[in-house]
């Protein structure tokens, strides 16, 4: 649907690009929604000017009737095509962080009007459209439209489209917001060897063994992304059991530090992805872990709101 | 495959709206295209339940040349029928292949040109009603291809509003489209139009027409209607006769004509049907008529110049009393036949001549003879030569020493030709009119129907002194058919339009009725509906005082056209695009945007708190921002809890949430 742009159409997005990105929550009206023949549309009034041709040649009455019939038809189903967009509300957008690579999923909440919309289509600009089918009078709906990521940082989304061709498909409307959201986007993990560097704490000095201990089988945990693949039990995974992660006594509780400087790579992204990874299988193993980015220090820590400030601290890092 | 066909929620509704476009092209399109559809059909259905391979896309190439073929083939050539059995294949072709958007879209837009294909064949009242079924179903099934869900009688109700919205611009569409007389180009042939007569005769070639019971056209009388003896509808007039058939000859031939001055002036106004061909029918003796473009020739017959595809309808004044009195310069005309044939036949007419005192006794004696002699009149006369007794082997152009010698069993060509052909052997000039002759009443309007079935031929034969003056066989044979009533003129013959059906059956007095009142709404229809043209076009807008045919008038028109279209369209949008009052939600809204607000400054609102919990909780924490807080608030749980607002506070909220702008706590 999206492969279907006409240059009025960039004329248009232009216009809204020059506008800025707008605050939510908006409804569409009037200012925003442009409609213009779709590509069947444009087949249709063909086939009316060659069949009206036709009429005016044969003289036919009947002719006359059907085309003028079939255009008053067309035209009508403007208004019902506008009206299918027109009056609807995108409260709030948010979107979970997600590492590169991924989609990232910007979950757009809607409140129909007063009127029900029928299939709505809403994408960002040459993203896979997601399809609202049905939304009643005053109803209420999410929307998770995917927006491919590709490196790491604050991602502002591209232009956002709304936009339907209900009823006939010969007409679409649509409306282009530049919404003020933006997803986190942690780096991209790359496996390898978990590097920890020695600990800037002078007071403690445990950390440059490796985490690599082959100490007491602790018990299997529920595979997080990042584990290690050699120490995801396959064996559980065949019997049906899920992912799970073998954990060893002698790593967990135990503290790690890892440093931008100290990993080796050939760049600083590469380097950055790497220590992605060990973050989050110190946090898989249920280390301590602690991160040195430069000159910004993160002390130690474990759990899920350490894990999230580490990461994202690392997809910031020269932002 | 199974699943794709079946799970496929679109399919059954665009096979079933291409079988309700296609089933009316049955009637016109040849056999074989019909049995090539019907297998196509027949085709997907099972492909679809015994979940076969639907064909790949070498198939289907082979399969559009063989469609070609068998459309072009079994139409004769390029004819509209070709095309639409061609349009009505490729569309079964493209059914197979409709899983995604864009193809199922195409295949119901090309519906539409299925149905405009049905408009070139028929465009009575019927055809019409059958038009705006189809329109209505595929608008419906467009619409469910643009919908979700299986729903179709969703889709129904919004295809009848789309159809009744879209009404009025149809109808002044319809009215101020500028209209050109006589169209452009012309038009394909269609085969189905071909009734009624040529400018030749042959023998039974209007015996063949007996059986025919569509409508030739439809008259009009300004005043009573005449007698059924005085309904003579002159066609063509036939001057060259070669031994089996009668032909017009040249066109144009000597003089301007000449009546006689008579009185009996007849006013009426005559519809038309599409015959192909470029004569035009009047009541004997023609005056004028008011068709542009058509030309009286000196024999009194009408032509025009070019061939009547369509319906045309014409006022004409006719003298039925009147006499044509100009002779035709070319001297030979008249009394020409090719020599040596039917001996026995100019013997007779030589030996009454002889007798005779004048040509008028001539004539009678002739009359006499058809009268006096064991003639029938019937439908299906033998076909001639049939055992030829006088007539030498070999020769059958002795066809009328056959029919007045041996057979003498004819229709009214058989009778024409041979009275002709007697007055011309005996060097009296005469000439054959084919026409139609009577009509039938409508009961419900005031006009004539007259069918094919009533054609009918005639002579006419030079008097001197006189003129021009008609004499009808058939009448000294078949009285009644002057009467107009076919039926007891002709034994076993059928009844005239639906009619036929329900003859002898108790139900006939019921369908009678019924049939005229059909008849009736039919013609109007076509008087109003389908006559409207450039004409017509120029009496609507004198009416409002612009003249289409001075220099500024189409200009004029086309502004007031305009502006009316425009005004429509304008009221079009506020009917259609009427603000709903402003949402009940919009307080919510309003109240939406107003945390998210707070939130972005650190404020977030738990989803427990309510409004008054809410204003505690950030009041507690930024005191400084209590006069827009409380404002705010209590505007808010006044709209929402309290008594209903007008919508000034509605507003008012929306604008005071637009203008709060919390600082980041420093």
């Amino acid at each position: 649907m999206s492969s279907f742009s006409l240059p009025i159409q960039r004329h248009i997005f232009n216009r809204i690009l020059a506008r800025g990105r707008i605050a939510l929550p908006v409804s569409l009206r009037h200012n925003r929604i442009y409609v213009f023949p779709s590509r069947h549309g444009f087949v249709f009034f063909t086939l009316l000017m060659a069949i009206l041709f036709g009429s005016i040649n044969h003289n036919n009455n009947l002719g006359f009737i059907f085309v003028f019939l079939l255009c008053g038809i067309g035209l009508v189903s403007i208004f019902y095509t506008y009206r299918n967009i027109s009056g609807l509300v995108l409260l709030s957008v948010k979107a979970p962080p997600v590492f590169a690579g991924q989609n990232a999923q910007f979950e757009i909440s809607l409140n129909a009007s007063g009127r029900s919309h029928q299939a709505l289509s809403i994408y960002f600009a040459d993203g896979k459209p997601m399809t609202v089918d049905h939304l009643p009078a005053r109803g209420k709906m999410v929307v998770s439209v995917p927006h491919e990521t590709v490196a790491r940082g604050m991602l502002a989304p591209r232009q956002l489209y709304v936009s339907t061709t209900y009823p006939l498909g010969l007409f679409r409307a649509w409306s282009v917001l530049f919404v003020d959201a933006s997803c986190l986007v942690y780096p991209k993990p790359i496996a390898g060897p978990m590097i920890t560097a020695r600990a800037w704490d002078q007071s403690e000095s445990a950390g440059d063994s490796g985490g690599e201990g082959v100490d007491d089988f602790a018990g299997l945990f529920a595979y997080q992304p990042g584990d290690p693949l050699q120490r995801v039990s396959w064996k559980s995974y065949s019997r049906g059991q899920g992912l799970l992660t073998k954990k060893f006594e002698g790593q967990v509780g135990k503290t790690v530090y890892f440093d931008l400087e100290a990993v080796g790579g050939p760049d600083v992204e590469f380097r950055i992805s790497r220590i992605c990874h060990m973050i989050l299988s110190a946090e898989a193993m249920h280390l301590s872990y602690g991160l040195k980015l430069g000159k910004r220090i993160l002390e130690p820590g474990q759990g899920a709101a350490h894990k999230r400030q580490c990461l994202r601290a690392l997809a910031l890092v020269g932002q | 495959m199974k699943k794709e066909f079946f799970v496929d929620r679109h399919a059954l509704p665009i096979l079933s709206v291409i079988v309700v476009c296609t089933l009316p092209h049955f009637f016109n399109i040849s056999m074989w295209a019909v049995i090539a559809i019907l297998h196509m059909w027949g085709f997907t259905v099972a492909a679809a339940y015994f979940s076969w391979r639907l064909p790949g896309r070498m198939t289907r190439l082979i399969l559009v040349g063989i469609f070609f073929l068998i459309a072009m083939a079994t139409n004769e050539g390029f004819t509209i029928e070709a095309f639409v059995s061609l349009l009505a294949l490729m569309i079964c072709l493209k059914v197979l292949d409709i899983r995604n958007k864009g193809n199922r879209m195409t295949t119901v837009i090309l519906c539409y040109f299925l149905i405009v294909g049905t408009l070139f064949f028929d465009d009575s009242i019927y055809a019409t009603t059958y038009m705006l079924i189809s329109v209505l179903f595929t608008t419906a099934v467009l619409i469910h291809v643009n919908q979700p869900g299986h729903r179709i009688l969703g889709p129904l109700k919004l295809s009848a509003l789309l159809m009744v919205q879209a009404l009025p611009l149809m109808i002044l569409l319809f009215m101020l489209f500028p209209r050109i007389e006589g169209g452009g180009l012309g038009r394909a042939p269609i085969q189905a139009a071909q009734s009624g007569f040529s400018d030749r005769m042959g023998f039974g070639d209007i015996a063949n027409m007996a059986q025919n019971r569509e409508v030739a056209f439809r008259v009009e009388f300004d005043g009573d209607i005449p007698q059924q003896d005085q309904l003579y509808w002159r066609g063509v007039v036939l001057w060259d006769f070669d031994g089996h058939t009668w032909r017009r000859g040249g066109t144009q031939r000597g003089p301007s004509p000449r009546r006689s001055a008579t009185s009996g002036v007849v006013n009426y106004t005559l519809t038309l049907e599409p015959h192909n061909e470029h004569w035009l029918i009047t009541l004997d003796l023609p005056m004028r008529i008011s068709l542009p473009r058509s030309w009286l020739y000196d024999d009194f017959s009408y032509y025009r110049w070019r061939e009547i595809t369509q319906r045309v309808s014409y006022t004409g004044i006719s003298y039925p009393d009147s006499i044509d009195v100009v002779r035709g310069s070319l001297g030979k005309d008249g009394v020409n036949l090719p020599p040596e044939i039917n001996p026995r036949a100019r013997a007779l007419a030589v030996g009454w001549y002889e007798q005779s005192e004048d040509t008028r006794d001539y004539i009678n004696k002739a009359l006499a003879y058809f009268r006096e002699q064991p003639f029938l009149y019937t439908l299906n006369p033998p076909p001639l030569p049939a055992g030829a007794d006088g007539a030498v082997p070999g020769r059958p152009e002795n066809l009328v020493d056959v029919f007045l010698f041996e057979s003498r069993k004819g229709f009214c060509e058989h009778y024409a030709t041979a009275f002709a052909f007697l007055m011309r052997a005996a060097g009296v000039p005469a000439r054959v009119v084919v026409g139609y002759l009577g009509g039938v009443r409508n009961l419900y309007g005031e006009y004539l129907v007259v069918r094919q079935s009533q054609a009918h031929a005639w002579c006419e034969v030079w008097v001197d002194g006189k003129g021009w003056i008609r004499v009808d066989p058939t009448a000294a044979v078949a009285p009644d058919r002057l009467s107009g009533d076919i039926i007891g003129s002709v034994p076993d013959s059928e009844l005239i339009g639906l009619m036929a059906y329900f003859r002898g059956t108790p139900l006939e007095p019921f369908v009678e009725p019924i049939a005229g009142y059909l008849d009736f709404i039919n013609s109007r229809w076509n008087k109003w509906v389908m006559g409207y043209s450039a004409f017509e076009q120029v009496d609507l807008f004198s009416r409002f005082g612009i003249d289409l045919e001075s220099g500024a008038g189409p200009l004029k028109a086309l502004m007031i056209s305009l502006m009316i279209l425009a005004s429509m369209a304008l009221a079009a949008s506020i009917i259609l695009l009427r603000r709903q009052k402003p949402s009940q939600d919009q307080p919510a809204l309003s109240w939406i945007e107003f945390c998210q607000k707070l939130g972005r400054v650190g404020l977030e609102r738990n989803p427990g708190q309510g409004p008054i919990d809410y204003q505690r909780f950030v009041l507690r924490q930024r005191p400084e921002m209590g006069r827009q807080m409380h404002e705010i608030v209590d505007l808010y749980v006044q709209l929402r809890y309290g008594r209903s607002a007008g919508d000034k506070e509605v507003l008012s909220l929306q604008r005071m949430v637009k203008k709060f702008q919390p600082k980041q706590f420093s």
